[in-house]
């Protein structure tokens, strides 16, 4: 998949709120890339516009997402064929995507009947095959269940049956470790790699978390104000990162195997998407600005080593890839 | 180090009612055996997953909840029986505050930030006169890094970090001698968390004031703490000092949430399963060990007694079966 110069903007009563300003990055087969970034980044609502149920008023302005061949925006066939089928997302919170006065066999089963056209017990049978895929060790008995009987965990696991039903292409991860305690974020975490090596799927796994970044994903893009500010292998974003924001980011976080005195800090906080500051968008935040930073906007750059990184500290020291 | 606070065998029990005209009575057991004590000036970590009892622990300390059982010694004196007059029961208030990870939900959104803490300030009169308690309300803001111009400003014009600095400005107004944290930086923005632990950590050092900071972050414990206590379905499963509990983790438990917290470090080798199987089963506590289905050093007496607490090194201590 390919997701070129995404906008989506807000259209609110104050302003124009441009939540996603120009994305761009593709997804490989059995590729898990994490995106990151604080709220208000726009990571969520950038992948939201991949499946188009971007809440209102915001609308998709401007861009492309070519899934193997076509474009999901311009078709507009495309979308419902693929969305919940060959694309899901599971979200952070299951509880709502889950209907409470269903049993979980009959929302498990409801798909696979209607695209395979299996009788019910045949349908039981697929979801309790999807369900042991989820280590979930009494399928049977799970089915006969209602949501608010299972733990969050469980309920990201069945979310998670659900999308290996529908024989899912790309799996969206909307924090959806978030809500978990550590040990079960672990066990989650360990289940979508699995996945991903037994069936070749991509993920894209959103999260504002950094120590969950390092354990899952292959690449990353760091996000900040609509915009991707770095991106490239995560090794390379958590050994050296390029970016000040990223940078910044990782020294503010504690370790659990490291011993700070003091956290540094960003100074300020994220600024509203309706009052950016001219130039950089993390000019009023970043130690190293420059007269440069307030005035003009830096454009993505990808250095000799593959590492892309959106910062005027970088500027002639590779190829421009997107403005 | 002189000690602050003294809790010994807390328990709560929460009774449920419930089947044909709430006949049936439900007993859960929320905190199980709990004892623990702060020094002076220190930060007490406690740390654990949801449902573990560390809410209701720090929600008993404050008097928001009722011990079933068990007592809290303030400073010597034991405050667990609340049937005391008004007078003390404000002198302890003022001495033992807290501040709630929803700061939204802890302000009053028609009460201005100034007012927030003025109220606080005319309840335990701690300043009187409207320009005093002005210059004071300045100077606490002060403290924790908000503008003089805020003051008149109400909730919603603030963002959660503002927020939760407000939270912290109406504990630290009374001059208490300890703040109970309950996840005060879990709902913020790295940058931001980073933001308000310094300020914690600053106010601290400035007024010497004790803190239970209770999270279920073990990275964000490990920074602040001097001492750390995990828990487990309402059991104290490890107490150590900071240094000692990282580097020499005895619960099989401290051990698996060690390495099930995500670590930022590239370098480190990645497991290749995880560090714990199952989830937490309530229906164990008060049986065998709570943590037995879960725990990869599992033997035939965990699954029949409940295990003690034991002293495996000075200050050291922990509940397992392993170490007696």
């Amino acid at each position: 998949m390919d997701v070129k110069n995404l906008h989506t903007y807000f259209y609110t009563k104050a302003g124009v709120s441009k939540a996603v300003n120009g994305v761009n990055f593709s997804l490989r087969e059995g590729e898990i890339l994490g995106i990151i970034g604080e709220s208000g980044s726009g990571k969520s609502v950038a992948v939201k516009s991949i499946l188009q149920i971007v809440p209102r008023p915001g609308k998709i302005a401007e861009g492309q997402i070519i899934y193997r061949g076509r474009d999901l925006l311009a078709d507009k066939q495309a979308i419902g064929q693929v969305r919940g089928k060959d694309i899901t997302m599971i979200f952070q919170e299951p509880m709502t995507s889950l209907n409470p006065v269903l049993t979980i066999g009959r929302q498990l089963t409801e798909g696979i009947r209607l695209h395979l056209g299996l009788s019910k017990e045949e349908a039981n049978q697929r979801a309790c095959e999807f369900l042991k895929q989820v280590k979930i060790t009494n399928p049977e008995e799970l089915l006969t269940r209602y949501p608010h009987h299972l733990s969050g965990g469980m309920r990201q696991r069945v979310m998670i049956a659900m999308a290996l039903a529908t024989d899912t292409k790309i799996l969206i991860a909307d924090e959806a470790t978030t809500a978990l305690d550590v040990t079960i974020q672990q066990q989650i975490i360990y289940l979508l790699k699995e996945l991903r090596d037994r069936l070749h799927m991509s993920i894209i796994f959103i999260t504002h978390d950094m120590g969950v970044i390092n354990e899952i994903a292959d690449n990353t893009a760091v996000m900040y104000c609509g915009k991707i500010q770095e991106y490239a292998s995560t090794y390379e974003v958590m050994k050296h990162p390029r970016h000040p924001y990223t940078e910044a980011l990782l020294k503010a976080i504690p370790s659990i195997d490291a011993e700070q005195q003091k956290l540094s800090t960003i100074p300020g906080s994220v600024p509203s998407l309706l009052a950016l500051p001219e130039g950089c968008s993390f000019s009023n935040r970043c130690t190293q600005c420059t007269d440069r930073c307030r005035e003009e906007e830096p454009k993505l750059i990808r250095l000799e080593d593959g590492h892309r990184v959106r910062c005027w500290k970088y500027d002639g020291q590779g190829e421009v890839v997107d403005s | 180090m002189e000690e602050i606070l003294r809790v010994e065998k807390l328990e709560k029990h929460f009774i449920k009612e419930t089947g044909f005209l709430k006949k049936e009575k439900k007993v859960f057991k929320a905190v199980n055996d709990v004892s623990f004590h702060i020094n002076k000036g220190e930060t007490l970590g406690l740390v654990g997953e949801s449902g573990c009892g560390k809410s209701t622990t720090g929600r008993m300390i404050v008097d928001l909840i009722q011990p079933t059982s068990g007592s809290i010694f303030f400073e010597g004196k034991n405050i667990a029986d609340r049937s005391r007059d008004r007078k003390s029961q404000l002198e302890i208030r003022k001495n033992i505050q807290m501040i709630f990870q929803d700061s939204y939900a802890s302000l009053d959104p028609r009460l201005t930030a100034g007012q927030a803490v003025e109220e606080a300030l005319d309840i335990h009169r701690i300043v009187t006169g409207k320009k005093e308690k002005r210059e004071y309300i300045e100077k606490i803001f002060a403290d924790v890094g908000l503008q003089k111009e805020q003051i008149d400003r109400y909730p919603h014009e603030f963002s959660g970090g503002q927020r939760q600095r407000i939270g912290i400005a109406r504990a630290i107004c009374l001059q208490p001698k300890i703040i109970i944290c309950d996840e005060p930086v879990s709902a913020l923005d790295v940058s931001i968390q980073a933001q308000i632990i310094n300020n914690m950590e600053e106010i601290q050092k400035k007024y010497g004031i004790s803190y239970l900071f209770i999270s279920h972050d073990l990275s964000v414990v490990k920074h602040i703490s001097d001492r750390v206590i995990v828990m487990y379905l309402g059991y104290i499963f490890e107490e150590a000092s900071k240094e000692e509990l990282f580097a020499r983790p005895l619960h099989p438990y401290t051990r698996a949430l060690v390495e099930a917290t995500p670590s930022t470090n590239p370098d480190l080798p990645k497991r290749n399963k995880p560090a714990l199987k199952n989830e937490i089963d309530t229906s164990l506590i008060g049986v065998c060990c709570p943590f037995a289905n879960r725990c990869d050093s599992v033997s035939d007496i965990c699954w029949k007694q409940e295990p003690s607490v034991t002293e495996a090194a000075d200050g050291h201590k922990v509940r397992c079966h392993l170490y007696k």
